[in-house]
């Protein structure tokens, strides 16, 4: 949808971490998903750039694994980053319920 | 210090290497980045986040996708989004401190 990523910034942050917490994944997965929910605008530098953040707050274990001489980083949320989405989705339903 | 010096230009070389090697579009799009963001560099440190999209871009080169998809209608928007998440490596953020200490 046209314009919702403007939107829904702030949330985007949520909406990956909860992708990473259904199980280990890397940045062009997490595009694709977002891409295939309906953030048709979303593109793997806006990711990136969430990924960047997520790592900075220590949120998420990194692995890097290696294919074709190229190193690719797989993420895991860790304790801290499973408690952030609980926060998460606590402030969306308290949102939701105003 | 030298040795410092010496293990920094080494790594500039690799780093270099590592962009001429991408395709032409992403080569194109990583210099430009690169100047950009120079000119907000505090230090050295900005290197490490150059790396760090340089690696991006060689993973999405990889996956067969145009420089477009992955920086979208604001390749400036990804340098800021980028410089925002590392203020400390940023002149600006200096300025910005000693403005914020002018008052009480």
């Amino acid at each position: 949808m046209k314009d919702l990523t403007e939107m829904l910034k702030g949330v985007l942050e949520g909406v990956v971490l909860q992708k990473i917490h259904a199980g280990e994944t890397y940045g062009y997965e997490i595009t694709k998903y977002l891409n295939d929910l309906g953030f048709g605008d979303i593109v793997e530098g806006t990711v990136y750039t969430i990924l960047v953040r997520i790592e900075k707050k220590g949120l998420v274990i990194e692995k890097i694994k290696s294919e074709l001489g190229l190193a690719r980083k797989f993420y895991t949320l860790n304790a801290k980053g499973e408690q952030e989405l609980k926060e998460f989705w606590e402030r969306w339903t308290f949102l939701e319920k105003k | 210090m030298l040795k410092k010096m010496m293990q920094e230009k080494r790594e500039y070389r690799a780093y270099k290497k590592r962009v001429n090697k991408l395709p032409e579009e992403y080569r194109k799009a990583m210099k430009a980045i690169e100047k950009y963001m120079w000119n907000f560099a505090k230090g050295s440190g900005m290197f490490e986040i150059l790396k760090n999209i340089l690696e991006m871009f060689e993973n999405s080169a990889t996956d067969g996708l145009c420089v477009r998809k992955v920086v979208g209608d604001g390749i400036a928007e990804f340098a800021d989004s980028l410089l925002a998440e590392f203020p400390e490596e940023t002149w600006i953020d200096k300025m910005k401190k000693k403005l914020r200490d002018s008052i009480e």
